[in-house]
């Protein structure tokens, strides 16, 4: 049972391969082909999308019999590290390097248990002290501490 | 004689205060990050992109130069004492690495890996003096066709020839040209697969795919993967590393002999050192009078791998500087870098620019004597950085790859990229899919598509163009036996030596 829903995740994975190909064979269709010798801007995605098709639905198919992989899959770390970033993201730009950067720290050190409270502090002081010398300080890049 | 006055000439621009302190910079944290399982040459190289955009070119190349072979010299040191290869190409130096460290060698190890390096290094770095400049002044005549022509050769080996699936390997170089094709059409300049959104006009941006691929892909690999084990630093101290004179005997030939096949595949187009340090070790098993003592601590198992590794890699820059062709994922990215700095990697580089093109040679050598200084005496500092736990480690290296990639164009959107590229390549490598080719193929497509319709135009849509040109055509004919050996007996050897199986086995017995 287990074996056969690790197939299904691993065909499923390399079928997105496969979709992204037809999808840009799909849209290439819009675009110029041309001819040989003065080619429009279509010619090389169709041929390119072909090749994705082609191989990726090689690399399905070779993968009926996959191996299971070697880490056990687990969704906390991808939630985290996911919520973390975007957490970054949002913030970053209105409210400065301080607010964002405890956000992204506090939430991605939530992807592995146990959660260390002092030494995650530690870190977020740091990496704002050190992104703000080198970054700001240094490269004079257009951020703040603390809001705009 | 044009040689050594050249040769002068870099030596003078990278003794220059500038030059050797970036140069400094480079080494050191390419040992760090290399001594460091979980990042990878690549996603520092990538970190730092974007902070050489503040450099002069001849800084910035040499600095993120450093990082790639720096790495290459810390890499062995985690292989040795964790089993637990620091970069891919260091997996290889755990089968003789680790038992040599249960046997209370560690420190002998260190010591050889670290001169088997240095002697790697140097010696592609001769070839490099004696055979970029003749190999520049011939790819000259090259044309649309031969160039067309090279960089399929590039591609299909660097697909064909890594660990793992053939098709695999295909379908990422295929998406990762697919992804080369956003952005705006250099000769129509019609929009493809923008969606309407200004961001990408320009392109995909290198460091954000780079980042996410290698960045954020590997911190969630090695989250899943769970706790590392403890190392005990204190064992390693000066005394501990002096080999004794049976074993130099023994390391002498085997350093030989990996730093002429690292050379060797290091300056094949699509081949990067893991297949080097494969190749290297497979050769000393052939050799040796007994094969049974691979495996069990043996100094050829870690000499000449190591060699290799760091031959291949310096041995790397020649195509990638004299054809602008890179070799694998890494070139790939300071090929990218170069282009931003504005230097165009080529026959011409040579002539054009020569105090770049032999400075950075020359910061080279430089740089390895820094690393053999940094790996030797000091190398109880290297040691003892294992000890930092990777729940310090990830979330900070989160922050250098939001903010490295937000600094790029000051724009958020390049840090989603990044997010969707992580996620996206995790679950890729997760299932076998390797995402180096596709960072090979993404900087490789545009150039690609240049040529390849380049040629067309000359020879007026007729194809017969790529197999009516010589070298052309020999790069054509060597593709397809790239691909006819993936089939055949490369991929027993790879498969007979896969990480896989090496890790299985027990290594202490």
């Amino acid at each position: 049972m287990q074996s056969i829903r690790q197939n299904i995740t691993a065909l499923a994975v390399g079928s997105i391969i496969v979709i992204i190909g037809l999808a840009a064979i799909w849209i290439a269709q819009d675009y110029q082909l041309g001819t040989l010798t003065r080619m429009g801007p279509g010619f090389f995605p169709i041929v390119i999308g072909i090749l994705v098709v082609v191989f990726g639905g090689a690399a399905v198919l070779g993968d009926i019999n996959a191996e299971k992989p070697t880490a056990d899959f687990k969704f906390r770390p991808v939630i985290a590290i996911c919520a973390g970033m975007l957490a970054w993201t949002l913030l970053i730009d209105s409210y400065g390097i301080l607010p964002s950067t405890f956000a992204l720290i506090g939430i991605s050190s939530l992807a592995r248990s146990p959660f260390r409270p002092w030494s995650t502090l530690a870190l977020c002081v740091g990496l704002c002290v050190a992104g703000y010398l080198v970054f700001v300080v240094g490269l004079g890049m257009p951020l703040t501490l603390l809001g705009r | 004689m044009d040689t050594f006055s050249n040769l002068a000439l870099g030596f003078q621009a990278a003794m220059s205060p500038e030059s050797l302190m970036f140069c400094l910079i480079g080494v050191t944290l390419g040992t760090f990050v290399g001594v460091l399982p979980g990042i990878g040459a690549l996603a520092t190289i990538s970190m730092c992109l974007p902070l050489t955009f503040y450099l002069e070119p001849m800084p910035a190349l040499v600095m993120l130069a450093g990082i790639f072979y720096g790495a290459q010299y810390g890499s062995s040191t985690a292989s040795i004492l964790l089993n637990l290869p620091g970069s891919a190409p260091a997996a290889i130096t755990c089968l003789d690495g680790y038992p040599m460290a249960k046997q209370g060698r560690a420190g002998v190890a260190l010591f050889i890996t670290t001169i088997a390096s240095f002697l790697g290094g140097s010696f592609s770095i001769l070839l490099m003096i004696g055979f970029a400049p003749a190999l520049a002044r011939f790819a000259i005549s090259f044309s649309s066709a031969d160039y067309f022509a090279i960089m399929v050769l590039a591609l299909t080996a660097a697909s064909t020839l890594s660990i793992g699936s053939v098709t695999k390997g295909m379908a990422m170089v295929a998406l990762g040209l697919l992804l080369g094709l956003v952005g705006t059409d250099i000769s129509s300049g019609a929009a493809r697969y923008t969606f309407g959104m200004i961001e990408v006009s320009d392109g995909v941006s290198l460091v954000a795919l780079a980042m996410g691929l290698f960045g954020v892909s590997e911190i969630l690999t090695n989250i899943m993967r769970g706790d590392v084990v403890v190392v005990d630093a204190k064992s390693i101290t000066m005394r501990s590393l002096m080999p004794t004179r049976k074993d130099m005997k023994r390391f002498w030939p085997a350093a030989g002999r990996g730093s002429i096949i690292g050379a060797i595949v290091g300056m094949l187009p699509g081949t990067g050192p893991t297949i080097a340090t494969f190749m290297s070790y497979s050769a000393e098993k052939r050799l040796a009078k007994d094969p049974s003592i691979f495996g069990k601590g043996a100094i050829e198992g870690i000499a000449s791998p190591e060699a290799a590794n760091n031959s291949s890699v310096q041995a790397a820059f020649i195509p990638t500087l004299t054809l602008g062709i890179p070799g694998d994922a890494i070139m790939a990215v300071m090929l990218g870098g170069m282009l931003i700095h504005g230097i165009t990697p080529g026959p011409q580089l040579i002539l054009e620019n020569p105090v770049l093109f032999w400075g950075v040679i020359a910061s080279f050598w430089i740089g390895n004597v820094f690393l053999l200084i940094l790996n030797i005496p000091l190398i109880g500092i290297w040691v003892r950085l294992l000890t930092i736990p990777y729940h310090m480690l990830y979330p900070a290296m989160l922050f250098f790859i939001c903010i490295g990639v937000y600094s790029v164009h000051n724009s958020t959107f390049d840090v989603l990229l990044t997010l969707i590229f992580g996620v996206l390549g995790f679950a890729l490598s997760r299932y076998g899919y390797s995402p180096a080719p596709l960072l090979l193929g993404f900087v490789l497509g545009p150039l690609l598509e240049e040529h390849f319709r380049r040629a067309l135009v000359l020879s007026r849509g007729d194809l017969s163009v790529f197999i009516e040109r010589p070298i052309s055509l020999i790069f054509l004919i060597l593709t397809s036996v790239v691909l006819l050996m993936s089939v055949g007996w490369f991929r027993t050897l790879v498969g007979r030596l896969s990480p896989k199986r090496l890790f299985r086995r027990p290594t202490n017995e």
